[in-house]
């Protein structure tokens, strides 16, 4: 690590640069250096000195960390994914809310849900955190729940965000090309001018979703839910493929396995031969709706109003029920009562 | 040393605030000052009188002396401030200035061409995504000038290729999959002969594209490039075979 490369480091960052991808600063000496923000992707400390470093928010995807001395840095929201610490000095550290994933190597004997550290795995619990500005495009966060989370102008082309939980977050102006969004829950989500070109938003349900200013070309949109409250970008065709939600619909025969349909009014709807396995109608109206032969298998109907339904012939087997006696006509019945 | 810190900023402070100590206790052991002090008008006759007399003014004399202290050390804090500053900005210009020579010297090397993947652009230049590819090209192009020296910067192996070329290609043009492998984790990828390239990372310009595609070529991995409207994306080579590959969207080659 020689003094010109430090000083070339220095006078880019003080330009402007912050894009230091796969720089080599092995054995640097960074102590007390303010690099919050900065993009290493990549990058080299093998060795270095970075004690009491700030690299809040910073990206340090695959870097190398090792023996590195990162006593007291400021680790915080930075993207760990991938990193190489061992043997690293993390001793007083701050970690909180720094991402990793199963390929992030630690030194021996740290822990990094004890530091408060968040993982991104298919399955992980991510609500309500603040991820915003960040790369995390084809990052596998399959049934991950992101209810409530912030990932404003995010970096998210190709992400896996299958059956993902995305109720109420806050994704405007990302980049989600590509990105497989089948069966999530977009439920009130704000996408304002996100970029969903190439998506994949099959079954997803987009109840009360704001996509105002969305780039929607070559999406794929078939069997997504709506509803009245749904706000579409100007101009946009709804694609007849699409399941409008709405007392008195029609969805005969629609596949809504797994959807989360929590307070949604359905009442006098035909969902006659509907396929509801698994999903969530937790305080949903379903008064007078016709569910002759749809299947409700492993159904949350906790607080579900069916007063009135047209149960006949409906699969209620593993269903949740609050009164087994209302929901008398079922052919198959193994409900688990509240 | 001619560089040093001390030579360019502590010592100019350092002159700087002695003699601006020098210039305000002159009076109080010069007899001229007296002389001087004489033709001033009131009150600062008075003040400089009472400076010159320490006997009869002690209090006036001592607290002028901690003024003349203090403003010789402001004196000094601004001028290391200034020179600091002048010395930032002949630092950045020199910067500007050698990386204005460099790029000069690899446009020499290139004969000229400063993008060995120029001729990619002609195949493209017919269609509206091409001539957007084409303004990246020359903003990279521009802003080279100014970027940062990488060449010195990133790591060297001794067997990697000094030059990777950089295989750009239109998204559209590929077909697209979506992989799992042996960690169950599903990614994005294209498929190219056979072979897969799993999503790598976005880039926005042509510049940070192919620098990436060089580091990942440093590492011994295989990668491709494909760009649209927005940017770059950069595939890496997939070695092992993934245990499922589903066409992305159920669509299959669109050209």
């Amino acid at each position: 690590m020689n003094l010109k490369t430090l000083e070339n480091l220095w006078t880019a960052f003080v330009e402007g640069e912050r894009d230091f991808t796969g720089i080599n600063l092995a054995g640097a000496d960074l102590n007390h250096w303010s690099l919050a923000r900065v993009d290493f992707w990549g990058a080299d400390f093998s060795g270095a000195n970075l004690t009491q470093a700030n690299f809040r928010r910073a990206n340090l995807k695959q870097t190398q960390f090792c023996n590195a001395k990162l006593a007291g840095a400021d680790l915080r929201w930075a993207d760990l994914r991938e990193a190489v610490l061992t043997g690293a000095d993390l001793d007083d550290a701050r970690l909180e809310g720094a991402l990793y994933n199963a390929q992030t190597q630690f030194p021996e004997g740290f822990n990094p849900g004890q530091a408060r550290m968040w993982s991104l795995a298919p399955g992980a619990a991510l609500a309500t955190k603040d991820l915003r500005e960040r790369d995390l495009g084809g990052t596998d966060l399959t049934a991950a729940d992101l209810s409530g989370a912030l990932l404003v102008n995010s970096q998210l082309f190709g992400a896996v965000l299958r059956r993902s939980n995305l109720l109420s977050a806050l994704i405007g102006d990302s980049d989600l090309r590509y990105a497989d969004l089948c069966q999530a829950t977009l439920m009130l989500a704000d996408l304002r001018g996100a970029d969903l070109r190439h998506s994949d938003l099959s079954r997803a349900n987009l109840i009360g979703a704001n996509l105002r200013g969305c780039q929607l070309a070559h999406a794929n949109l078939d069997g997504a839910l709506y509803s009245d409250s749904t706000h579409f970008p100007r101009g946009f065709q709804v694609p007849e493929t699409m399941h409008h939600l709405a007392p008195g619909a029609s969805l005969w025969g629609a596949d809504l396995s797994g959807a989360r349909l929590t307070g949604v009014d359905l009442s006098g709807a035909n969902l006659a031969g509907a396929n509801l396995m698994q999903a969530d109608l937790w305080g949903a109206c379903l008064a007078n709706a016709d569910l002759s032969g749809a299947n409700l298998l492993g159904t949350n109907l906790l607080g579900t109003d069916l007063t009135g339904a047209n149960l006949n012939q409906t699969n209620l087997m593993q269903a949740i029920i609050d009164m087994p006696g209302d929901v008398a006509g079922a052919v198959a019945f193994d409900s688990q009562p509240a | 040393m001619d560089n040093s810190p001390f030579r360019r900023i502590v010592l100019p402070a350092l002159l700087a605030s002695s003699a601006g100590f020098a210039a305000l206790t002159w009076p109080m052991t010069s007899d001229r000052a007296v002389q001087v002090s004489e033709q001033l008008p009131q009150p600062l006759s008075y003040w400089v009188d009472s400076a010159l007399l320490p006997n009869q003014h002690k209090e006036f004399s001592i607290r002028y002396i901690g003024f003349a202290i203090l403003s010789s050390v402001a004196i000094g804090v601004g001028t290391a401030k200034a020179m600091r500053v002048r010395q930032g900005r002949v630092q950045r210009h020199q910067g500007l200035l050698d990386q204005v020579l460099l790029a000069d010297d690899q446009q020499e090397d290139f004969g000229g061409d400063r993008l060995p993947t120029a001729d990619h652009r002609q195949s493209h230049s017919t269609n509206l995504a091409a001539a957007d590819h084409d303004a990246a090209l020359t903003a990279t192009t521009a802003k080279a000038a100014t970027t940062l020296d990488w060449a010195s910067l990133l790591p060297t192996t001794p067997d990697a290729p000094a030059k990777a070329e950089l295989a750009s290609s239109p998204i559209d043009e590929h077909v697209l999959y979506h992989i799992q492998g042996a960690d169950q984790c599903r990614s994005l990828a294209l498929a190219i002969e056979g072979e897969y390239y799993r999503y790598y990372r976005n880039r926005p310009d042509l510049d940070k594209a192919r620098r990436l595609v060089q580091q990942l070529h440093q590492q011994g991995k295989r990668a491709v490039a494909t760009w649209d409207d927005n940017g770059y994306v950069v595939w890496v080579h997939q070695p092992e075979r993934p245990q499922q590959a589903v066409p992305w969207l159920g669509r299959l080659a669109t050209s």
